[in-house]
């Protein structure tokens, strides 16, 4: 009668008998779940619309968004204009597509300054503490002192017209929330036993707070930060509104409404539609976010 | 043997709101090269908080005074940068619960050989390799596909094993372990133990052990030193200390083990409850619980005193241990 010796004592006499392991990748849960949110396809979807209408502006519209013609003013929609004209002539359809691009193109871009800058500060304060946590928060005491749209037109306002101008606005106003977010993600991670067993490894603070911290508390910091370009974007139209957005003749939303409130009663569809736009925008990313914050939520 | 490691008076005091408690009181003691050394007590006698003194990594509002010297030089007057080159390549640690001390994010192999590149500055790809020998080395099959597993797909003794081959695989010389096998269940403990068992006769390794778990210090280790209330109140070794305890506190703790030979109907534990660090009681520490109390254990100072070869105790009535344990004799552990 043989018996059957476990294959595994002969070279592993400190294994345990055990099947093979099936190594999963948790990555892979993410790119085969994305489809299962509702509102993150439906937002997908929506934003997807609107990118690709703006982004093949040219091959949508003859009309350069800038191109004047005064023979045709306040037109009507009309087989030759989708949307009609404004009063200076200027096709609507091809403002609204341009006019997209600039406003989120901009919107995106003004994320990721506030982005970098709260998450980097918020990390040193979460993880050093001390001088530099009480630095930090002061700073941000005294950003949260004011309301977000009186310090931004403040600052634009000083700084002057154009891009250059918002983006650096957006940014001095936006970063507290991010450093808010990462610090207090940080204050938690930090007494982790992980964190303790890389220092015992030898492991330098940059190393820790890069390599170990910071991919497991970015995730509500990015959550954060789809609903922070709605944010943006109204934020930008709304500097277009005022008057303090991108200078004409650069097409932008914010402008088009404050331009076609005149005419409610007679061209309606010159102040509505960028309005619509900017909702259809806004709830395509909301809707993104939210998908987004359901898929990152650990299981 | 020569000494590795040697612990002076070490004194950890933290300040809290309601006052400065010294939560190890004039620790003091050695490790030879090659020797493993258990340290035993309940929790909260210190017991952690000495480990992570030798490391450098007690909260911020904790001082450490005393000496600690490591092949000689004095680890507690190292600057933070000289500190942080000796830890995880001339001694290291594993600490006791796998699966919160592992970064869940990241590759299990990673983190091993994460620690070599940083250690030994060996470059992406020799790191790799050497990670998968150490792992199989620590028994782990299938060391490659394992590599890239994360801490979430492994069982408990697995990551263990992880956390240990992350301890040597920078060749330390002493290799401090926090409660390492009291998150498994006692099979896998026993693999364990066995694994470091193994490592520490082929590297020559110093091994620190901290446990509540006297059998697991039965086991492993040469000498134990048993903790009560921040202070060491006997050390010596296993066989010495075991079968003829000179203190006390010790001896409570091995009567109170549970025998499986005979039927017992109640488990005898020592009546009272460890002091509290803020206000310890005078004299001897253990002296409102002692069964051999008398007047002049309530007050002055006690250091250890030998009482054998390689034995000390702080207890001064020693000798009651002695008749009890003649009277009743501890049973070996088996």
């Amino acid at each position: 009668m043989s018996t059957l010796a476990p294959e595994s004592t002969a070279h592993h006499s400190l294994s345990p008998d055990l099947p093979p392991l099936a190594v999963a990748n948790v990555k892979d849960g993410f790119r085969t779940r994305w489809y299962r949110s509702r509102s993150f396809v439906a937002g997908l979807v929506i934003l997807g619309v609107i990118i690709g209408l703006c982004t093949f502006a040219p091959l949508l519209t003859p009309y350069s968004p800038t191109q004047q013609d005064l023979t045709h003013v306040l037109q009507p929609p009309s087989a030759e204009h989708i949307l009609g004209t404004d009063q200076l002539g200027i096709d609507m359809w091809s403002q609204l597509l341009y006019g997209g691009r600039t406003d989120l193109r901009i919107g995106f871009l003004a994320v990721i300054l506030p982005f970098i800058l709260g998450t980097t500060l918020g990390c040193l304060a979460g993880y050093y503490g001390r001088g530099v946590d009480v630095g930090v928060m002061r700073l941000v005491d005294i950003v949260v002192a004011f309301p977000f749209y009186v310090l931004v037109i403040a600052l634009v306002f000083v700084i002057g017209p154009g891009e250059r101008g918002i983006y650096i606005a957006i940014t001095i106003v936006g970063w507290v929330s991010y450093a808010r977010i990462v610090r207090g993600e940080i204050l938690v991670a930090k007494q982790q036993d992980y964190v303790l067993a890389a220092r015992a490894a030898g492991f330098g603070a940059p190393r820790i707070i890069v390599r170990h911290l910071l991919p497991n508390v970015i995730t509500q910091a990015i959550v954060f930060a789809t609903a922070d370009v709605v944010l943006c974007i109204l934020a930008i139209v709304t500097l277009g509104y005022l008057g303090l957005g991108v200078p004409p003749p650069i097409p932008d939303w914010g402008r088009m409404i404050f331009n076609g409130q005149q005419f409610l009663t007679t061209q309606w569809q010159l102040a509505t539609f960028p309005g619509l736009a900017v909702v259809a925008t806004g709830v395509g990313l909301a809707l993104l976010g939210d998908g987004l914050s359901d898929l990152l939520r650990p299981e | 043997m020569p000494e590795l490691l040697r612990v002076e008076d070490d004194v950890v005091e933290i300040t809290t709101r309601r006052g400065v408690l010294r939560a190890v009181d004039g620790v003091s003691f050695g490790i030879a090269a090659g020797e493993a050394l258990g340290l035993v007590g309940e929790s909260g006698c210190g017991k952690t908080t000495t480990l992570r003194t030798i490391l450098g990594l007690i909260p911020r509002n904790a001082t450490v005074s005393g000496r600690i010297l490591f092949e000689g030089e004095d680890l507690l007057a190292k600057n933070g940068d000289a500190m942080r080159r000796c830890r995880g390549k001339a001694i290291s640690m594993v600490f006791q619960e796998p699966m919160t001390a592992l970064n869940p994010l990241m590759r299990a192999g990673q983190q091993i050989s994460e620690a070599i590149q940083i250690n030994l500055g060996h470059g992406g790809r020799r790191a790799h390799r050497e990670a998968v020998d150490m792992m199989q080395r620590v028994g782990i099959p299938e060391a490659e596909r394992r590599y890239r597993a994360y801490p979430h797909e492994l069982s408990g003794g697995m990551r263990q094993r992880i956390m240990i081959a992350m301890a040597l695989s920078c060749h330390p010389r002493l290799v401090l372990c926090d409660e390492p096998t009291t998150a498994l269940d006692v099979t896998v403990q026993e693999q364990i133990l066995n694994i470091l068992a193994t490592m520490q006769r082929e590297q020559d390794l110093s091994i620190l052990y901290v446990t509540h778990d006297l059998a697991v210090v039965s086991a492993t280790c040469r000498r134990v030193a048993v903790m009560y209330a921040a202070q060491i109140v006997e050390i010596g070794t296993v066989d010495e200390v075991f079968h003829r305890p000179r203190h006390p506190y010790t001896l409570g703790l091995l009567r109170s083990i549970p025998r499986f030979e005979r039927a017992q109907e109640t488990l005898r534990a020592i009546p009272g409850a460890p002091p509290h660090l803020l206000a310890p009681p005078p004299g001897c520490r253990f002296h409102p619980r002692c069964p051999y109390v008398e007047d002049d254990c309530r007050q002055g100072d006690f250091p250890l005193v030998p009482v054998g070869d390689d034995h000390g105790t702080a207890c001064i009535h020693s000798e009651r241990c002695t008749e009890a344990t003649v009277a009743e004799p501890v049973m070996p552990h088996g």
